[in-house]
């Protein structure tokens, strides 16, 4: 069974890392960037087994043989494209990595890096021995899915067939197709699919930030930013309570991430490939929206962010260009999206509710906006779990560090933030036009919507803030 | 700027570590006191309740379900405790659709009646002739099947 388990994620993991490493811009190497490539492939992996598995199921039917022969399909163009790239850059120059020697702060980060790592995979595990079935939403309905759609064969669409729509039938499929796409290549049931899922979303969120900070920013800078998310209690927490709110913060950090590395990672001209980092964008951008219908969210406010941050900087014709590349890997999995808005999903509830107020009646109720408000300042000032407050200790941090941005940072770094405060008036306008009790809604959710957020938020304030190489070097100048 | 403003910076990095490793220490901490034995997590041990029944009904299809705190009209505003129920047992039944819904054959009754559901053994099944030629099994757990003409 651990075999089985450890083939049926590992295989899907193993072909996104090729399908990453084809289209990774610069030199093709498999040692080139390695760990942020296994990162992103941990999501894209995950993402394109439950695309392909969906997909098998709603045009050919449940069989073990033929999403094994779908995944065979991906495979070898995969690595066509693969070999094709080694190929054409074969006569390229190989540029040395000359490792600077370790200096004691980032020996230190590392060690105390470590720790937190492991604090928070220990947390998670205690957590998922005592819950092997996760929290309310993972049992009530993405593993209820999941155990749908893998034990009810050729009848699977009874799924979407509940009276009275409890089991958001429009909420899409990624965590349960890659579940029950799991199960099937296993040929059985076990807890430890969904747990394992939890896992490598945490695990990959955090190195995501770690090593794209790292990379932009310098090692101490990547460190502290990998250090902070990692022990924010709530990330490995809700990873355990196998929610998909930490698979969702992963694709929407991965899809920053990979913006701000297009602009700033030195490479090599090659058609096509040098925008690489914008298509795997449009991959994650996609996989968001296949997650969670906040992602459909999030789609939006990429497209709005980067429409008003780039076009007064590079001009429309550049925004519609990088458009067209983000839509190279973004169109694919938005199709598999459609096809199942179209075919299965009813409409969503919150959008159009069959109970509660009606719309211009809580448009125009200002005291739920101050509920809400109220609310979103309370959760801020007290998110993350920590001993202190730590949305003020970041503050602080801000304030005695200093800002400090790069100048070809500037404009992903605004549109990240646009981006970001898009995403808050976007809950905050759906807590206010919720059909449910506002203050049972709000205690519910408003600190998992915010988790979603929150690894984003980590990656573009440690871009922002000055390192702590710099502020120690622009210290001593300034005494002497 | 003098020497105290480097130590500021140094101080202040170590403290942002400090609260940093603290949380997920407690963290750590408070999760490793919820740690219990495998297998004796709530869901396992709720989901054998069915068991038994599991023999009287269909692979697939659709059956009615009613359960305390349940509100039939408003599912929304139901108890938590009967929501959960609820969602359990199409958790466990699952792909069998359990539906709040009326008229159908087969009819599961949950009822926890304010005790702990987990009971460690199912006791014998009872059957019960009601009327309109309905019969009820009883599995003795709180867990009760209504088979209707």
């Amino acid at each position: 069974m651990t075999l089985r388990l450890i083939l049926s994620i590992l295989a899907p993991q193993i072909t996104a890392f090729i399908l990453i490493s084809a289209v990774w811009p610069g030199q093709t190497r498999i040692r080139s960037h390695f760990l942020l490539k296994c990162c992103l492939s941990i999501g894209a992996g995950l993402g394109l087994l439950s695309c392909v598995y969906f997909l098998q199921l709603a045009l050919f039917g449940p069989s073990r043989k033929g999403l094994v022969i779908a995944l065979v399909a991906v495979v070898i163009p995969a690595i066509a494209l693969f070999v094709y790239r080694l190929r054409s850059n074969k006569d390229a120059s190989q540029s040395e990595c000359i490792r600077e020697p370790i200096s004691r702060m980032e020996l230190i980060l590392s060690v105390l890096f470590i720790v937190a790592v492991a604090s928070a995979v220990a947390t998670f595990v205690f957590l998922s021995v005592r819950q092997p079935h996760g929290e309310w939403d993972a049992w009530a309905v993405y593993n209820m899915k999941a155990r749908f759609l893998f034990r009810a064969g050729n009848d699977w669409r009874d799924l979407f067939r509940e009276p009275t729509g409890w089991t958001s039938p429009d909420y899409p499929l990624l965590i349960p197709a890659g579940i029950a796409a799991c199960w099937t290549l296993m040929g059985g049931e076990t807890v430890a699919v969904p747990i394992t899922f939890g896992m490598l979303f945490t695990i990959a969120t955090i190195g995501v930030v770690y090593i794209s900070v790292s990379l932009l920013r310098g090692k101490n800078q990547g460190l502290l930013a990998g250090l902070i998310l990692a022990c924010t209690p709530f990330l490995p927490i809700h990873g355990a309570n196998q929610y998909t709110d930490v698979p969702l913060g992963f694709f929407l950090c991965a899809t920053l991430a990979l913006f701000h590395l297009q602009d700033t990672l030195p490479e090599q001209t090659y058609r096509f490939f040098e925008h690489g980092f914008l298509v795997l964008a449009g991959v994650m951008l996609g996989f968001s929206t296949w997650t969670k219908n906040e992602g459909v969210l999030f789609l939006v406010a990429i497209f709005v962010a980067r429409f008003v941050a780039l076009v007064p900087a590079k001009g429309l014709k550049s925004y519609g260009r990088q458009l067209a590349i983000v839509g190279v890997g973004l169109v694919p999995v938005l199709l598999v999206v459609f096809y199942f808005k179209v075919t299965l999903a009813t409409p969503n509830r919150m959008l159009f509710p069959p109970q509660g107020p009606g719309f211009f009646e809580k448009l125009l109720d200002t005291s739920r906006y101050w509920i809400v408000l109220n609310a979103f300042v309370t959760e801020g000032l007290v998110f993350g779990k920590w001993v202190v407050s730590l949305t003020a200790c970041l503050l602080f941090y801000l304030l005695l560090i200093g800002l400090s941005i790069n100048q070809k940072e500037v404009t992903n770094v605004v549109a990240s933030l646009i981006a970001l405060g898009i995403m808050l008036i976007g809950y905050f306008m759906a807590l206010v036009m919720s059909p449910l009790d506002l203050s049972g809604h709000i205690a519910t959710s408003l600190n998992r919507v915010l988790l979603q957020l929150w690894p984003s938020f980590i990656l573009v304030f440690f871009l922002m803030v000055r390192t702590p190489d710099q502020a120690l070097a622009r210290s001593e100048v300034l005494s002497h | 700027m003098t020497f105290d403003y480097q130590v500021r910076i140094r101080i202040g990095i170590c403290l942002l570590i400090f609260f940093a490793l603290l949380s997920s220490l407690e963290s750590l901490i408070n999760a490793y006191k919820v740690y219990g034995v495998s297998g004796a997590d709530y869901i396992t041990r709720y989901e054998k309740r069915f068991d038994e029944i599991r023999g009287f009904l269909p692979a697939r299809g659709i059956v009615g379900y009613a359960g305390e705190g349940i509100n039939y009209t408003e599912y929304w505003k139901s108890d938590a405790v009967g929501l959960q129920n609820w969602f359990l047992t199409q958790y466990t039944l699952a792909p069998l659709v359990v539906s709040i819904t009326t008229n159908h054959k087969l009819t599961i009754i949950n009822n926890t009646q304010g005790g702990d559901p987990i009971v460690s053994e199912n006791a014998e099944v009872t059957a019960r002739d009601l009327a309109n030629g309905a019969q009820m099994l009883d599995f003795g757990n709180g867990i009760k099947l209504v088979v209707t003409q």
